[in-house]
């Protein structure tokens, strides 16, 4: 090693807390944003791995509709067309009503025509043993793995739960995936005869679809034949666009995660920014002598960023590990969000793949170099002379002062500009929102200088001296005080910003329940998607519940999946109760009366707004839905807020649905009571009433509130552990700049205490400054965050999820901001303050 | 003054130095010139602010001056930019700061060492040689030592023997006892005057003290901005 290296790397050793903050501070941004993308992948790569190995080596697949297909149709493909790499497939998702929370996918097959698809499930295969499948009813085979987790083996009955009723299951087989990617995609998998699973959801003689395998050269062909002959709500597509589908769900949940996360590495930025100015400010003597004695400036240069770069290494394999282990608890979060929004995913453990955390050490280590630069360059751009200087930084900082600031204005216009794009495109909005910050966090020196000229003679009559000293020294040190307000102020905002948002869109759907809850009880059956009935209620319970006493009139709903000219769609038919309070429950943009009685004359349908958001469809526009009679075309009546998906769905009349579609299946219903009825008393009767053949959630409209409440608080649960996180990487970053910055005063504050200063005052004096540190960041924080709410709630979340939240600030949340960054600035000078009021002066004197 | 010796070491010719302070400009160097002779030992006299140090660091390439030209060993500073002037610096020049300026996570050793490895020409011989300054200097049971453990007239002779460590042909000396008690301060000079000059190294001293001065064979005064050279009567007068 160079003298040079060994110098440098003795000096790293020989401030160990300064470089343990600033390797934790990478390594806690980096763990963010690894842990971040390893959950997001991990939920997205289960769902994929599951899917891979249900679809098997499909080149296509006929999708029926609502109704399945018929098997019949199945019968004519292989036997007619002579397509004998076809398969049919009923699939459906299923819950253990013991464990709450895990659900399968029954996956019913036939063994003879699995061998192409599924290998490992073909009859002969080592892998399974399908016989008793075939000869023995309501037996399943599932996973050894899975076997093993669930505590059950061969011989063994498992409860499942099927369209909300109880259904016992014998397993007869384990079977291993060939390799880990198989035993991983198996794991959420229920196999069972093809029989067994028609018999399970109550569809004898139907299918949910059939696997192909068509060959390349006359697929083209054979497609045409197969248009010809699939039913007109059936969907002739690939395992690849299904795939897809799913995946475009959740894109932007995924894209607003990760924004969050990078947001903790630029927190983490600027932390080793003010770390490597300090390194490069406490050595400026250092780097005098260097140069006088001949070293260039790119060795002084290489040697900074090559002392960055171990920083940043080290961080950054620090934050990879850091970042697998807060992702294993983080990737529970995201699946219980992807499971209550979008779709249902068994994720049993963290996919450790490698791009996350390749990505992770890339920018964790460019980051840090990046931010290295600025001092390296400051160090090696001086001449040597006044690298000699003690004050040429701060000098450098109060010349470049206007220029940073110009910077700042620039920055938040070019933001405020690009925010004006009319553009979906988040990564464009994320663009703009991080520009705004870091355009703001550029105006944080000025801010600082201003404000400290206001708080110097406050300081002064309160303090005397010494609080005049502490609003001084803020400014006089501002290189470095400035970037960790800058830090501080940027996490702080963000709470703000985030909090704001979150708390206008909690106020929202609150008063959107409130509206739209107008029915005393709702009953569905239990669904595995939080946010979607999908379940068909028995007849018989729907007939008991209908005439049991005090029920005066009920609204029913049939929810389901069908294609359109839009994509999929989630269709919900509806047919009205007879009730005036009916009206109320929905709020439309534009003329609600004109939306009402086109609706009930059957003219058309009604969009919620992120579904007409999503797919560009307003108002006027039409509509064409894939229904049993084919492709059915109708107007859109009405747009209404809803803020129970941001999928969105699609509402037709019940009359007009039944049209189009042979679906007499009622998924969930409202029920309206006597406006002086006693609600729990009724709730008790339907209880009696209808329960006993399916498992019914019957609950108060109160109930509805809070679960669904419930399910935003947990949607946003991830926020609030990111916000977390980059407040401590904030904490970090001042608490670092504190102690170089006390460290770097310690002759000053040596003299100081040889002139009389006691401890105490000592003290009082690190701690007046550090509180005005978070002062400062506090009170700019709240301008920031407000601005950051504001984009958060009518551009980002618009164009994210298609969403319009009625904005409110919260004081309480303000003033929490406020008191965060002070006490988050005087706890980070604790140390600092503690640290030199026990050093004794002579030392402090004699170590300059 | 001596006249010009075509073999001189060092031709400083008019050379002006100034700065803008406060809208302001404030001469610090005016017109000097003059010639310094190879082995030629040389104190630059002078009161606080006279501009000694600014002329130190002109010499050594580290300050550009705002007129005038210097050459050293045939080479004119002023032809070679920013880089090739430091290696310049690093081939042929030495320094002995007031404040010792060694690098305090190098051993002694090192840093002695870290002129002649700058110049990437690091041998045996030249490892031997460098404990063999230390020896001189006093210090060679040290050599593994840390410059926080050494007093501050220890520091100063490891300084000496790191300005000579690369075998420079001039050694520039800014007040190098200005932060060393008397008798210690003696006892270094003696040293830095021994060892340029068994060398055959050009000496440059900055101080301000006459009796420091003595020992130089030529006396450089600055006054005011201007350089003048005096004998040491005219100076003790």
């Amino acid at each position: 090693m160079s003298l040079l290296r060994r110098n440098s790397w003795r000096y790293l050793l020989r401030h160990p807390a300064q470089m343990l903050l600033a390797i934790l501070g990478v390594a806690l941004g980096v763990a963010v944003m690894v842990s971040i993308d390893l959950a997001n992948g991990s939920a997205l790569r289960a769902f994929e791995l599951s899917s891979e190995t249900i679809t098997g080596k499909a080149t296509d697949q006929i999708v029926g509709g609502p109704n399945g297909l018929p098997s019949a149709l199945y019968r004519q493909i292989r036997v007619d067309l002579g397509l004998r790499l076809s398969a049919p497939v009923v699939e459906a998702n299923v819950g253990l009503p013991d464990r709450p929370g895990r659900s399968f996918r029954l996956l019913g097959v036939d063994a003879f025509a699995e061998g192409p698809f599924r290998p490992y499930l073909a009859v002969g295969s080592s892998a399974a043993n399908l016989g008793p499948l075939l000869t023995q009813p309501n037996t399943a085979i599932i996973s050894f793995e899975t076997a093993q987790t669930l505590a059950i083996t061969t011989g063994d009955t498992l409860e499942i739960r099927v369209a909300g009723v109880r259904q016992p299951l014998r397993i007869v087989g384990l079977l291993e995936g060939g390799d880990e990617l198989s035993r991983r995609g198996l794991a959420d998998v229920l196999l069972t005869d093809i029989a067994t699973a028609q018999e399970l959801v109550g569809r004898p003689d139907r299918i949910s679809r059939i696997d192909l395998i068509l060959p390349a050269a006359t697929r083209e062909a054979t497609l045409a034949q197969l248009r010809a002959i699939i039913p007109a709500d059936a969907d002739l597509t690939t395992p690849g666009a299904r795939s897809a589908t799913f995946s475009q769900m959740t894109r932007a949940f995924e894209v607003n995660l990760q924004a969050l996360s990078l947001l903790a590495l630029i927190v983490g930025v600027f932390l080793i920014y003010n770390t490597m100015t300090f390194s490069v400010v406490q050595r400026r003597t250092l780097f005098g002598t260097l140069r006088s004695l001949g070293v260039t400036r790119g060795e002084v240069f290489g040697l900074i960023i090559s002392e960055a770069a171990l920083v940043g290494a080290l961080g950054a394999i620090l934050g990879v590990a850091l970042g697998i282990v807060l992702g294993r608890g983080l990737v529970q979060l995201v699946t219980q969000t992807i499971n209550d929004l979008y779709f249902s995913v068994n994720v049993q453990a963290v996919d450790l793949a490698l791009w996350p955390l390749l990505k992770g050490l890339i920018l964790g280590l460019g980051a840090t170099v990046l931010a290295a630069c600025v001092p390296a360059l400051e160090a090696t751009l001086a001449a040597p002379r006044t690298v000699l200087r003690r004050s040429s930084v701060e000098e450098r900082m109060r010349r470049l002062l206007p220029r940073t600031t110009a910077s700042g204005v620039l920055l938040l216009l070019a933001g405020l500009g690009i925010l004006q794009i009319p553009t979906r495109n988040l990564i464009v909005s994320f663009s703009a929102l991080f520009a705004i910050l870091i355009g703001c966090a550029l105006l944080t020196p000025a801010v600082t200088v201003g404000l400290m000229q206001l708080m110097r003679p406050v300081f002064g009559r309160a303090f005397g001296l010494l609080g005049r000293m502490a609003a001084r020294d803020v400014v006089a040190a501002l290189s470095r005080t400035g970037v960790a307000i800058a830090a501080l102020m940027v996490a702080v905002s963000v709470t703000v910003g985030a909090g704001t948002m979150i708390g206008s869109f909690r106020q929202t759907v609150v008063q959107w329940l409130d509206t739209s809850l107008q029915a005393d009880i709702f009953i569905s059956s239990p669904s595995l998607n939080a946010t979607r009935t999908d379940v068909p209620l028995d007849p018989a319970v729907v007939q008991r519940i209908v005439t049991t006493e005090g029920v005066t009139g009920v609204t029913t709903f049939v929810g389901l999946q069908v294609g359109s000219d839009a994509g999929p769609t989630n269709l919900l038919a509806l047919q009205l109760a007879n009730d005036p309070r009916n009206r109320q429950a929905l709020t439309f943009i534009g003329d609600s009366d004109a939306a009402w009685s086109r609706f009930i004359s059957g003219e058309g349908v009604w969009v919620s707004e992120p579904y007409a958001y999503r797919t560009g469809r307003g108002l006027g526009d039409t509509l064409t839905l894939q229904s049993e009679r084919g492709p059915q075309t109708f107007p859109i009546v009405g747009v209404y807020y809803d803020y129970a998906s941001d999928v969105g769905t699609v509402t037709i009349n019940r009359a007009t649905f039944d049209r189009f579609w042979n679906v007499p299946q009622i998924s969930s219903m409202a029920v309206w009571a006597a406006p002086d009825a006693d609600i729990d008393a009724l709730v008790t009767r339907l209880q009696t009433n209808a329960g006993g053949t399916q498992d019914l959630l019957i609950q108060p409209n109160q109930a509805i509130r809070q679960a669904t409440l419930e399910v935003f608080d947990r949607t946003f649960a991830i926020t609030a552990v990111l916000q977390v996180l980059a407040t401590i990487v904030a904490f970090i970053g001042i608490l670092s700049a504190l102690m170089a910055l006390q460290l770097e005063r310690a002759r000053e504050l040596g003299v100081l205490r040889a002139n009389g200063l006691t401890p105490g005052q000592l003290w009082a004096m690190v701690l007046s400054q550090t509180g005005l540190m978070g002062l400062t960041a506090g009170l700019l924080a709240l301008p920031v965050g407000m601005i950051l709410a504001v984009v958060l709630v009518f551009v980002i979340n618009k164009r994210s999820f298609g969403w319009t939240l009625q904005m409110q600030f919260d004081p309480g949340l303000l003033v929490q901001a406020l008191v965060v960054s002070i006490v988050a600035a005087l706890l980070a000078g604790l140390y600092p303050a503690w640290r030199m009021a026990r050093t004794s002066p002579a030392l402090a004197l004699r170590e300059e | 003054m001596k006249q010009p010796n075509t073999q001189a070491l060092i031709d400083i010719r008019n050379v002006g130095k100034s700065f803008i302070e406060g809208g302001h400009e404030r001469i610090v160097l005016h017109q000097a010139s003059t010639q310094i002779q190879r082995g030629e030992s040389v104190a630059l006299l002078g009161r606080s602010g006279s501009g000694k140090s600014t002329l130190l660091n002109i010499l050594s390439g580290i300050d550009a001056p705002t007129t005038g030209v210097i050459t050293i060993d045939g080479v004119a500073l002023h032809s070679l930019n920013e880089r090739d002037r430091t290696l310049f610096r690093r081939r042929n020049i030495g320094f002995v700061f007031q404040f010792f300026n060694l690098i305090p996570t190098l051993s002694v050793e090192e840093n002695v060492l870290l002129p002649v490895e700058l110049n990437g020409t690091v041998t045996a011989a030249k490892r031997d040689a460098a404990r063999e300054l230390l020896r001189r200097v006093g210090l060679g049971d040290r050599g593994a030592a840390f410059p926080d453990k050494l007093s501050g007239g220890e520091q100063q002779r490891v300084a000496i023997a790191r300005a000579l460590a690369h075998d420079p042909a001039l050694v520039l000396a800014d007040e190098p006892t200005g932060n060393l008690d008397a008798a210690t301060g003696e006892q270094v000079l003696q040293l830095l005057d021994d060892m340029t000059r068994q060398a055959g190294k050009t000496l440059i001293m900055v101080t301000h003290s006459t009796a420091i001065a003595a020992r130089a064979d030529r006396i450089l005064h600055l006054e005011d901005g201007r350089l003048v050279e005096h004998s040491l009567l005219e100076v003790n007068e």
